[in-house]
């Protein structure tokens, strides 16, 4: 074994297949069961009067609405040196080692914060399948915030105690035998020898102040400059969302540890590429910011030797130009670059479809319009909040809603399979005066 | 630019594009002042393309 | 024999300019205009039963007017509405492709002209537009384009690019075989491996806008401020959406010379909204306006705000919202706005 391999990440996946409530959370055979007096210990705060558990399992007539964020339970287990370091583990630089992961469950955070836009799961019908929570057991959190506690403290308190019960579901895992293991070698120097392109991602994160902020680290990163990761840093907890804006185009910290381009490019390393790695950047509000960290970022991977780079977003269309600044500016510097981008282009698809395009990059993939619109049937049961916010209207009832509203439906990290097509084939523009 | 609009004045960030909150009020209350006058100013200049008027 | 109602504004209904702009909507019973030679064109297996035409303000400046339009139109019992040519001219344009998108919707075959470059184009969503000239000039050939469109339409054929068909094609999402990432890499092999073209999503179109003339005494003119802020009356009155903006809003600033911090806040769900609730200035710069009104640096201050949220919101309502906003304020006799942006 070569050194680029010797050292990198090992995930032990542990199936859950079933959910329960019991006196003792455990693990058993793909049966996971969550004592609530445990979890509830985990999200004990001052700032918190009560909070409210429940499951969420797939096909069940069930909607979550306000939904806030959602997180793999995962440990590094006893020795492994924490997890989700500068919140629950120690601030120690992780990513290597071995990963129990708790795959098929998720803990959800679901309520009113402010700032936090409506965010929609169905676990049934539809719109199920557009959200990766829809075919997950979800333990759902809905709180209930202290007299008089500032809204940044429940915040902060929900946030570090979804962390903390996300470790404390993983923990019941220890001890049993992986239902598979999967090894990803920490990524190539550019030195080593091979004539494949070194390909990685930059992931922009979406940091405009409290409420929507990221964290890396446990430290906020608005402010930021952009920064090389080694992948197995997402899967241990490195970058934990606070961002609750654009749900349909937000990437909770569930997603991160499951960066689907790092999934891509993982399947494809040492076959047709060498995976070089994951530059994150902040999406600054201010346009000349804006310009910096892309231009930097823009150095980082042209330093880092990459030959080409896949650039996501975070938020609406003012992200867009975060994506295409780096575009440009990649492409300026001899590095070929791809966008993921969702489409804007009005309810009837007929708009122009990205708010800020590149100027001189033109490689662009689509996760879907986001204006397009759906009905969702009415449900049994609703969890996070009575109403839907965006219509005032009972949450169990049936709903039209544009798909933005969906969880991470058109998700920027390319978690999803929708796309967008002309509705007949595009014939060439007509040039002046030659239709008359 | 990106957008085309004819007569661009910069300002020093998206919430707060008539002001700037790291100034003290009689600054700020100055930069605003400077910032509507570049306006003014853009206004009275002929353009042909999209063009970035500097506050003074 | 197909009945065809066209639709026009007031100048090519004869009924005048500017100084008519305002003109509600009114029927005649006979083709009016370029009707008359539309008419010939078509021939005599098809008749326009009735021309619709309205003032460009009052047909571009509000939604309702719309309706009332289609009303009279569906009266003559149309198998097609026709409307325009509108060339180049925004208001007109607008008005011509809300009419055809509007009949669509209440299943009534439509079609519109006007330059691919009409701002309005965009409106008509669905329903088809050809193209014509870019000013009046072009009647003939304009009207020669459109002529042939109706004839199809009313044979039941479809039209292409073939016949002068301009306009977005619609995007529709669709489910695709592999996620977005697993596309972004193969998107990325096909570069690297020399493709300079494949993309998902084609480079967009943007608006060319032609700059307004200078207004080169300020101090004599009537200047308006308006916002993609979302800045409102603290209650958000009139229920302003913080994301995906459907309609704008006009506020009222008379005997007001600053913007008491409490009275207005801001609900654009795209950016920390705590420094302009702090300062409503930051997003409304009124209280320098007033001054600057005060010195006789501006002429007179427009005594409201337009405002809406420019947060998600898609470019053809962003683009109809200034459509709206330039009739508005120029027949309010603004000549010089500043628009603060977010």
């Amino acid at each position: 074994m070569s050194a680029d391999t010797a050292d990198g990440l090992t995930r032990l996946i542990h199936e859950v297949r079933e959910v329960a409530v019991g006196p003792e959370t455990t693990f058993d055979s793909g049966r996971l069961t969550v004592s609530l007096e445990a979890a509830r210990g985990c999200l004990a705060d001052p700032a918190l009067a009560d909070v409210r558990l429940s499951w969420a399992s797939p096909g069940e007539s069930v909607r979550i609405v306000k939904v806030l964020d959602a997180v793999e339970p995962r440990t590094k287990g006893a020795g492994g040196g924490g997890i989700f370091a500068g919140f629950i583990g120690p601030d120690r630089v992780q990513g290597r080692g071995q990963t129990h992961v708790l795959q098929g469950a998720v803990v959800v955070a679901a309520g009113y914060l402010p700032r936090a836009q409506e965010a929609v799961v169905e676990m049934s019908g539809p719109a199920a399948a557009l959200s990766p929570l829809g075919a997950t057991h979800n333990l759902v959190v809905e709180f209930t915030p202290a007299d008089g506690a500032p809204w940044e403290d429940v915040d902060r308190a929900l946030r570090r105690g979804v962390l903390a019960l996300a470790v404390h579901l993983a923990d019941a895992a220890i001890d049993s035998p992986a239902d598979a293991e999967q090894h990803f070698p920490a990524p190539r120097r550019p030195k080593a020898a091979s004539n494949r392109s070194r390909v990685g991602v930059v992931t922009n994160l979406q940091t405009q102040g409290t409420f929507k902020d990221i964290f890396v680290y446990g430290r906020s990163f608005s402010g930021g400059l952009p920064t090389i990761l080694d992948p197995g840093e997402l899967d241990d907890g490195a970058v934990v969302s606070g961002q609750f804006g654009h749900p349909s185009l937000k990437n909770p910290t569930f997603m991160h540890q499951n960066h689907p381009v790092v999934a891509a490019l993982r399947a494809r390393d040492g076959i047709d590429l060498d995976f070089a790695g994951v530059v994150i950047s902040p999406e600054p509000v201010v346009a000349g910011q804006k310009e910096l960290v892309s231009a930097h970022a823009a150095r980082l991977c042209a330093a880092a030797g990459w030959d080409a780079a896949i650039l996501t977003k975070e938020g609406g269309g003012n992200a867009d130009a975060d994506v295409a600044l780096k575009m440009d500016a990649l492409e300026d510097a001899g590095v070929i670059a791809v966008g993921l981008f969702a489409e804007m282009a009005g309810p009837d698809g007929t708009g122009p479809p990205i708010v800020v395009p590149p100027e001189r990059a033109t490689a662009m993939v689509s996760t879907g319009n986001y204006d397009e619109r759906l009905v969702l049937p009415a449900v049994e049961r609703a969890l996070g909040g009575d109403t839907v916010a965006l219509l005032d209207r009972p949450a169990t009832d049936e709903l039209e809603l544009p798909i933005a509203v969906v969880y991470c439906s058109l998700s920027p990290l390319g978690w999803g399979h929708l796309t967008c097509a002309p509705e007949v084939a595009t014939t060439p523009p007509i040039a002046e005066g030659a239709a008359l | 630019m990106r957008v085309g609009a004819p007569r661009i004045v910069p300002t020093r960030g998206i919430p707060y594009p008539a002001g700037d909150p790291s100034l003290g009020p009689a600054d700020e209350a100055a930069w605003r002042l400077r910032l509507v006058q570049a306006a003014m100013a853009a206004l009275g200049t002929p353009v042909k393309q999209p063009t970035v008027f500097e506050v003074a | 024999m197909s009945r065809v109602v066209h639709y026009i504004n007031q100048f090519f209904a004869g009924v005048g300019g500017e100084d008519s702009a305002d003109t509600p909507p009114t029927s005649r019973d006979e083709p009016v205009g370029p009707g008359r030679r539309l008419a010939q064109l078509i021939g005599p297996e098809h008749e326009v039963v009735a021309t619709v035409f309205c003032g460009d303000d009052h047909a571009s400046g509000d939604p309702a007017v719309i309706a009332e339009i289609i009303e009279l139109i569906g009266a003559h019992q149309p198998d097609l509405v026709v409307a325009g040519p509108a060339f180049t001219s925004g208001r007109y344009g607008l008005a011509c492709a809300r009419v055809v998108a509007a009949a669509a919707a209440a299943g009534i075959p439509a079609v519109a002209a006007m330059h691919p470059d009409n701002p309005g184009l965009d409106e008509a969503g669905s329903a088809p537009v050809v193209a014509s000239g870019e000013v009046a000039r072009r009647m003939g050939p304009s009207l020669d384009t459109l002529a042939a469109a109706v004839r199809r339409l009313l044979a039941g054929e479809e039209l292409t690019s073939d016949d002068g068909r301009v306009g977005a094609v619609p995007r529709r999402s669709r489910v695709a075989d592999d996620n977005a990432a697993n596309r972004a890499v193969d998107l990325v092999l096909g570069r690297l491996g020399g493709d300079t073209n494949s993309t998902e999503v084609p480079l967009p179109r943007f608006d060319r806008v032609t700059p307004a003339a200078p207004v080169d005494d300020l101090g004599a003119v009537k200047l308006a401020l308006v916002t993609e802020s979302a800045l409102v009356p603290d209650d958000n009155p009139d229920h302003l959406e913080s994301a995906r903006a459907t309609k704008w809003l006009r506020y009222g600033l008379e005997n007001r010379d600053t913007l008491v911090p409490g009275e207005w806040r801001s609900v654009h769900g795209g950016f920390s909204t705590v420094w302009a609730n702090e300062d409503p200035h930051r997003l409304l710069p009124l209280d320098v306006a007033r001054r600057l009104e005060g010195d006789g640096a501006i002429g007179s201050l427009y005594p409201a705000y337009l405002v809406t949220a420019g947060n998600g919101t898609s470019v053809g309502n962003a683009r109809r919202f200034g459509i709206e906003w330039a009739a508005d304020l120029r027949h309010s006799e603004v000549r010089a706005a500043i628009l603060t942006a977010t």
